[in-house]
């Protein structure tokens, strides 16, 4: 993916861009709170339903957010640092025509 | 100056493929290895042992370690996005590095190189949030003091040198500013010791016959006033961060005081 605006100003953002079926959670536009809020919600959902369903013991009430809680902060993290660095090189780009001299 | 300056050609930051699966690979070996450690060590006493712990004997009829299965799955994804994270801040370094050494400075129009601050105070305030997490994780039931020491003051080592890592686009964007003052400023300087022809060099070269002495004297304090840190926009969010801890412990004897 190359930004490009009327200038024909363009920057290659290809080395932030996940890869490896992580791509679609970029692309989906999604905020990255968002994505982390679904991906806890999501690993919550499976715990509390497996002990529901199929456990016979109760785990730790707050171990079991630690767990959720950790993955979900550490894609909210990449995935938000991704966007920003393509939104400045974005900036970056826009900015071109203040940058001309003359 | 030419219209395309800023077709920077930033394909030597792009991974190959290859790179690109052994990231994914690492990624998986260390949240599998982050995972095994916490069933490994569940002898001990921290949460994340007795957390773990218990599924090490949990076996559900039909489905054995189906607990087990997604606790280690959320550690790999962890795992993955560690390593993807530490890659793309070192692919960060890369590529703004570039953008820093080829775009043109502007000693009149500075507030547009405020975007080479971005990176740094959002790699900061990410790895701080991470870095309030992981001690909590690990706490023993000793307390959260034996864990922060061991745990935390080395994170925080980390995101310190993660931060002035990051921060060197940013430095090289001050360097250049403070070059094009210092070039800048001897310009003014010659100019008004009588050598105009100085001027020739300088940005206002194509205004220089309108420029008398005042107009140079007021230009040369101008670009002394230029500030060589492109901080302008950020100055909010970072006097915001560094008040809040001191507001949040005047809130807190206030509210003890007011109880």
């Amino acid at each position: 993916m190359a930004i490009e605006n009327q200038s024909r100003i363009s920057i290659d953002t290809q080395a932030f861009l996940p890869s490896h079926g992580f791509k679609w959670l970029y692309v989906s536009g999604l905020n990255s709170l968002w994505i982390g809020v679904i991906f806890f919600s999501m690993v919550m959902g499976i715990f509390i339903l497996m002990e529901t369903m199929l456990a016979r013991n109760q785990f730790p009430t707050e171990l079991k957010w630690v767990v959720a809680s950790m993955g979900a902060v550490f894609l909210t993290i990449w995935l938000a640092l991704t966007r920003g660095a393509v939104k400045d090189l974005q900036d970056i780009a826009n900015y071109g025509g203040q940058f001309s001299r003359n | 100056m030419g219209a395309n300056f800023l077709e920077i050609n930033t394909a030597r930051g792009r991974p190959s493929p290859f790179s690109r699966r052994v990231e994914l690979l690492v990624g998986i070996g260390l949240g599998y290895t982050i995972s095994f450690s916490g069933r490994a060590f569940s002898e001990e006493t921290s949460l994340m042992a007795a957390f773990i712990g218990p599924i090490l004997d949990f076996s559900v009829g039909f489905l054995p370690g189906v607990y087990s299965t997604v606790v280690s799955a959320v550690f790999i994804l962890v795992g993955i996005c560690i390593i993807r994270t530490m890659t793309f801040i070192y692919r960060q370094i890369q590529v703004f590095y570039k953008v820093a050494n080829t775009i043109p400075i502007d000693l009149l129009n500075p507030e547009p190189l405020a975007v080479f601050a971005s990176q740094p105070l959002r790699v900061f305030f990410g790895l701080v949030g991470i870095t309030v997490i992981i001690p909590f994780t690990l706490a023993s039931s000793e307390g959260l003091a034996n864990t922060v020491i061991p745990t935390g003051l080395p994170m925080i080592a980390l995101v310190f040198v993660l931060f002035l890592l990051v921060s060197i686009p940013l430095t090289r964007i001050r360097s250049r500013l403070k070059q094009a003052k210092i070039e800048e400023s001897q310009l003014i300087t010659q100019a008004l010791t009588g050598n105009r022809r100085a001027l020739n060099d300088s940005r206002i070269s194509a205004h220089q016959d309108e420029f008398k002495m005042p107009d140079l004297l007021y230009y040369q304090d101008r670009i002394h006033s230029v500030w060589e840190w492109p901080l302008h926009a950020h100055i909010r969010k970072i006097a915001f961060y560094l008040v809040l801890p001191p507001l949040a412990w005047v809130l807190e004897t206030f509210v003890e005081t007011a109880l």
